[in-house]
């Protein structure tokens, strides 16, 4: 009998129920990228531009019609972003989903005018917004990046968050900030830096970074690609790359060594009072390119030149980093967060002031080299 | 008593009723108290309090083998204070049931089902659970026993999946501490623990007379959900950091939102987590649910009826259904904490002590 | 219809009988008259060997006659070699020898009638070939006839041990079935016997086809879909399941034999899982459980899936579906049930259709659903590929009675993930687990070993992990 009621109640509900949630995959507008721009004009002053998955131009399938392209991007402008979104509707039968959002592009100017914590709060409220998604600064106008024609993938969204993979092959790029990191780096209340994306010769291409201020989460300054090496041996971030040595100061004579490993710590000292930090960066690294004729690898000390060189290389790149952030009093390098950890006595009691300490921290670089080989031949 | 056999299932039933909403909200509510990158030292520390609680509970219904705490009530405070006694019991466990389950139905309204009334959402879960718990301590046992190797697989798998997003900075210093905030995290870590008060339900049907070998089922139990919480403490801090923390609602799924394997045939595994969370809710609410139909007929001394079943699910789905939104469910959650006090210490101490008194009489 | 009862010492045993009969044709009726003795043989035509008469019976009582001895008649079933004779003592089951296919002899003194019945069946049964519905790729292929004496031959073949005992059960009241309990004395636990033995004795039914309904008629969760008896056409399966100590119920006339108690895991075991080497084994058991959970869910996550939780898809997944989709033009769950339709439908006729045609359900099948379907657009084929594979997987499945129970909850499962996704999904596992989890099989548990959680069993549940030859644990 109980089962019968059981069963009774069970098929009422059914009954009574309807599909809520249910919402077919095709009638979905799924969103690869989203950029955000800045209006100058007074009413609307955000305008945003949603890339839509176009199926139906998808190649590759049986069926539909193949060609065409395979997204479409929507430009729209409001006071605020909910709006924006809600708007779409009024354009396109296809209700927006972030749920595979790969990419936000932020414009230049739009985080000149408003900080960074403000802009990104309805999507780090909205649960369909992942902590995954890539985001990505640019001095252009975020529309026209996500308008570029992407080379290899079938969505510029998805090209530009597959760029930031190639962080351990170049030195010069940061690995991808996600969507989670900014977050958390705003919680945190530490300045750090955007990747840069721009447009080179019609094609995208990562340049350096944006740096965000923590204290007004504005855009405070910008870093070249080889500060943003610089950046990397600071925060333990290599892990592939190149060093090229100019030897002689002469063009023709150079060499270029690849990194094979690199490890860089860093060792808060305090003495008296006084806080200074010690960095020590270990790499090892294989001679790749030589245009110095004269060298023979097969006798014992070819080595030592090159080392020398190639650590002095990478201690002027850190020195230069190291001294636009004290002038720009941004700890984007992260030795705050290493003092909190390893003197957690000093910094309880300093980190209020650990904007006028950073400006002035000596910093002691110790850049040590070993070179393992020089490949399979040697043809000089 | 043959250990093994007759004390896994046992603690296989108080690490399922432990762990439950506490994963998912703990890490938030003790970062906003503790916020310091050690503070599942709280969660150790709140163990060790639930375990000594356990034990004063344990004592007192050793004195009453086969009996339960709505047995043993009237029997020591006098028969209406008894039932008063017990009817606080049955209140709280419906109060847990409800919390537990419209928590629940937020997280599922959050990252599941969007649209669907939270009412629907409800419904079918209490019916559902309707089902097993009419079907007897016994076979709840036996439904325990099934899921817990999912659950623990599921976890396990989550971990394993987590550890690469582990930013072992997160978690740094860890012997550097403030001592006293460790200290105010416990009154929030402790409740994580509730649900080993089931053994005043328990002894019942199970004879746990014995010391040893109940300290050690209580032991084990505790001790591994504590395992458990410190292990997800660990990648909640690792992967999230201290200062996210405190301003995600669901910390543990948003952890397991950030797992992403590119090209892999899953990308995404918050389902994964989301499938094992849910088999532990629906487990602690078929626990507390029974013990709340037990009381309420030993109380009333009635049968346990399909009728009386249904009344107290009905009960806990109107009750589940109170509160407007997220912030006031957990405002709801903090009188929770007193009727728990009440329940998980005041009511085994004065029974403890009136057994003494009784035992002096005689 | 009553059975009339004989009154002994009629001096007309063969007229009651005949009467019984109502005069059949086929009744054969036959008097000698041999040194004062009157023997009269009775025996139905069809289903007695007539060869074996004459032989057996008359051959050797007419070369006696000759010799001019005095016969007794105790002293008949001596006078015929080589056949099983037996004294009738009890009249009433004259009928029930006849029906067997044996001849029955009535010796007629002057003062009282001494009845034997001679074994002479003309056996119409096939060979025991191999079970079309359960083969196996190694091991023993012999399987169950309809036969039960043959059947109980066979089982002895394979356990060739003095504590094999078959114990017998007449079942009907129409028509009288023989049913035969059997197991392992000193195995099967004694509890366990009663039960089965209870339960048969409690059946009251006017008669008995096939095991199928007797399965019915001792089942005690009648609205489960789940069998609460393995049945099976297997000796070696059956020998198997006797030396863990379970207990096998024969049927005459059935070439099916019960196995109590059943668990999940039992379904889920083929039979040649024990003569492989214990690491395949092992994945192959894996692989079972796999199947079984598939088939089962496949189609309903897929559907809570696609029309829940797109978040969940990988991208490139989620972008090639919606292009896969478009066009379809009805919603995921129509589609499903649609598929699921077309697939039941065709399995159905081709069980029903006689081979050689069978093949022409499949091709039309293939090319209807696979082909046409596609690309005119009704149904999108990652549909059809999910549809379909979740059919192989419950193809895959070793017991059809289970794979039957698949098929039907998961319509169940598809409901509740079209109703509320995933989350529905869950419940609807939740009820069926709990079902599961009440059922009981003869008193012991359906999910066994996973609830109750015995971890030392594991090793022939999911894996079947080494074990020393013939020395397995009982239930």
């Amino acid at each position: 009998m109980k089962k019968g009621l059981l069963v009774f109640i069970s098929l009422q509900l059914l009954f009574l129920t309807s599909c809520w949630d249910s919402n077919e995959i095709e009638d979905l507008g799924m969103i690869m990228g989203i950029g955000l721009d800045y209006n100058e004009s007074d009413e609307d002053i955000f305008s945003m531009t949603n890339q839509y998955v176009v199926p139906n131009n998808i190649e590759g399938t049986q069926i539909g019609r193949s060609g065409g392209i395979p997204y479409q991007n929507l430009t729209l402008t409001g006071s605020n972003f909910f709006q924006i979104i809600r708007e779409n509707s009024l354009e396109t039968d296809r209700p927006p989903n972030y749920t595979h959002l790969k990419s936000i592009v932020l414009s230049e100017k739009l985080l000149k005018e408003e900080p960074l914590k403000q802009l990104i709060s309805f999507f780090l409220r909205d649960h369909e917004f992942r902590r995954t998604v890539a985001v990505f600064i640019t001095k252009e106008s975020s529309s026209d990046i996500l308008a570029v024609e992407p080379t290899k993938e079938m969505f510029p969204a998805v090209q530009l968050k597959e760029l930031t993979q190639n962080h351990d092959r170049s030195l010069y790029i940061q690995d991808t900030l996600k969507f989670g990191e900014v977050s958390k780096k705003i919680t945190e209340g530490s300045s750090f830096i955007i990747p840069e994306v721009g447009i080179n010769k019609g094609r995208l291409r990562l340049l350096g970074g944006g740096i965000i201020s923590n204290k007004t989460e504005q855009i405070a300054g910008w870093l070249t690609p080889q500060e943003i090496g610089g950046l990397k041996w600071i925060t333990n971030e290599v892990s592939g790359g190149l060093v090229a040595i100019k030897e002689k100061n002469s063009p023709e004579d150079q060499a270029v060594l690849e990194i094979m490993k690199a490890n860089t710590t860093i060792e808060p000292v305090i003495k008296g009072g006084q806080l200074s930090v010690q960095l020590k960066v270990k790499s090892s690294l294989r001679l790749a390119e030589d245009w110095e004729i004269k060298r023979d690898v097969f006798q014992e000390g070819w080595e030592d030149q090159l080392k020398e060189q190639g650590e002095k290389v990478v201690k002027e790149e850190i020195e230069h980093v190291i001294s636009i952030a004290q002038e720009q009093k941004l700890d984007y390098l992260e030795l705050g967060m290493w003092t909190s950890i390893k003197e957690p006595a000093y910094w309880q009691n300093n980190h209020q002031d650990w904007e006028r300490i950073f400006a002035q921290l000596p910093v002691t670089i110790d850049v040590d080299f070993t070179l393992t080989g020089y490949g399979t031949q040697d043809i000089n | 008593m043959q250990n093994n056999q007759h004390s896994l299932p046992i603690i296989i039933f108080f690490i399922s009723t432990i762990i439950g909403v506490g994963i998912v909200t703990l890490p938030r509510e003790t970062a906003s108290v503790v916020g310091q990158p050690n503070m599942w030292i709280s969660v150790i520390l709140g163990g060790i309090v639930a375990f000594i609680n356990a034990l004063l509970i344990f004592m007192l219904m050793k004195k009453y083998p086969l009996k339960t705490v709505f047995d043993i009530a009237p029997e020591l405070v006098g028969k209406w204070f008894g039932k008063l006694f017990n009817l606080v019991f049955v209140c709280y466990t419906i109060a847990i049931s409800a919390y537990v389950i419209r928590t629940m139905a937020e997280i599922v309204n959050y990252y599941l089902l969007d649209k669907t009334p939270k009412i629907v959402v409800l419904l079918v879960l209490v019916l559902s659970c309707m089902y097993l718990v009419s079907s007897g301590l016994p076979n709840i046992l036996l439904f325990f026993q099934l899921y817990f190797p999912i659950i623990l697989f599921m976890f396990l798998l989550l971990t394993l999946l987590s550890i690469k997003n582990i930013e072992p900075t997160h978690l740094r210093p860890i012997l550097y501490m403030d001592g006293i905030d460790l200290l105010k995290g416990v009154n929030s870590t402790f409740f994580s623990f509730v649900g080993y008060e089931l053994l005043m339900v328990l002894s019942g049907e199970h004879r746990l007379t014995r010391w040893k070998p109940v300290a050690s089922i209580l032991g084990i139990s505790i001790g591994s959900v504590c395992f458990i919480y410190v292990l997800f403490f660990i990648l909640n801090i690792g992967v999230l950091s201290i200062e996210e923390l405190k301003v995600i609602t669901f910390p543990t799924i948003e952890m397991a939102k950030a797992i992403e394997f590119q090209g892999f045939f899953f990308e995404r595994f918050e389902l994964l987590f989301l499938f094992g969370w849910i088999i532990t809710i629906f487990t602690t609410l078929t626990a507390y649910y029974y013990s709340a139909m037990l009381g309420f007929c030993k109380t009333v001394n009635c049968k346990k009826t399909f009728l009386i079943n249904a009344i107290i699910g009905l009960v806990i789905l109107i009750l589940s259904l109170l509160p407007s939104g997220i912030t006031e469910l957990f405002s709801y959650g903090t009188y929770l904490n007193y009727l728990s006090y009440a329940s998980l210490i005041a009511i085994p101490l004065l029974l403890f002590l009136f057994s003494f008194k009784k035992g002096a009489m005689k | 219809m009553k059975r009339k009862r004989f009154v002994r010492s009629s001096s007309l045993v063969e007229e009651q009988i005949k009467l019984e009969f109502h005069n059949s044709e086929d009744l054969k009726h036959k008097t000698i008259q041999l040194d004062g003795l009157t023997l009269i043989l009775l025996y139905l035509d069809d289903i007695s060997d007539r060869m074996v008469i004459q032989k057996t019976i008359l051959s050797p009582l007419l070369t006696i006659s000759k010799d001019d001895t005095k016969i007794s008649p105790t002293d008949i079933p001596d006078l015929i070699p080589m056949a099983s004779v037996t004294n009738i003592e009890d009249h009433s089951t004259i009928s029930r020898h006849l029906m067997d296919g044996c001849t029955v002899l009535i010796v007629r003194e002057t003062t009282d009638d001494h009845v034997y019945s001679v074994k002479t069946t003309y056996s119409v049964k096939r060979s025991p070939d191999e079970p079309v519905n359960e083969p196996t790729i190694s091991g023993p292929r012999d399987g169950f006839i309809e036969c039960i004496q043959d059947n109980k031959a066979l089982l002895r073949t394979h356990l060739k041990t003095s504590d094999l005992l078959f114990e017998q059960y007449l079942v009907g009241k129409d028509v009288v079935t023989s049913i035969s309990i059997t197991y392992l004395k000193g195995k099967a636990s004694e509890t366990l016997i009663n039960e089965v033995r209870n339960r048969i004795t409690k059946i009251e039914v006017d008669y008995i086809t096939d095991a199928g309904v007797l399965e019915q008629l001792i089942e005690l969760n009648p609205l489960s879909v789940f069998p609460e008896l393995t049945s099976t056409q297997h000796p070696t399966k059956v020998a198997n399941a006797l030396l863990e100590g379970r207990v096998a119920i024969m049927t005459d006339g059935s070439p099916t034999v019960l196995v109590a108690p059943t668990t999940l895991n039992m379904l889920l075991q083929a039979p040649d899982d024990y003569y492989f080497k214990w690491i395949p084994a092992s994945l192959l058991r894996m692989l079972s459980y796999f199947t079984a959970l598939i088939s089962v869910l496949l189609p309903a996550a897929y559907i809570s899936l696609i029309s829940f939780h797109h978040g969940l898809i990988p991208t490139s997944l989620a972008v090639s579906l919606s292009k896969t989709r478009e066009g379809v033009p009805f919603p995921s769950v129509i589609e499903a049930f649609i598929m699921e339709l077309t697939i039941e439908i065709l399995r159905e006729a081709g069980v029903r259709l006689p081979k050689p045609i069978g093949s022409t359900v499949s091709i039309v099948g293939a090319i209807v659903i696979g082909e046409t379907a596609v690309s005119s657009g009704i149904v999108s084929p990652m549909m059809v590929m999910v549809i379909s594979f979740t059919a192989i997987c419950s193809f895959a499945i070793p017991n059809y009675q289970l794979s039957l129970a698949l098929r039907t909850i998961r319509f169940f499962f598809l409901f509740f993930a079209a109703m509320l996704g995933v989350y529905g999904l869950l419940i609807a596992i939740f009820i069926v687990t709990t079902h599961l989890i009440k059922l009981r099989s003869f008193s012991s548990p359906y999910m066994e070993p996973f609830a109750p959680i015995h971890f030392k069993r594991w090793k022939d549940s999911i894996i079947r992990l080494y074990y020393r030859v013939g020395k397995r644990t009982g239930i």
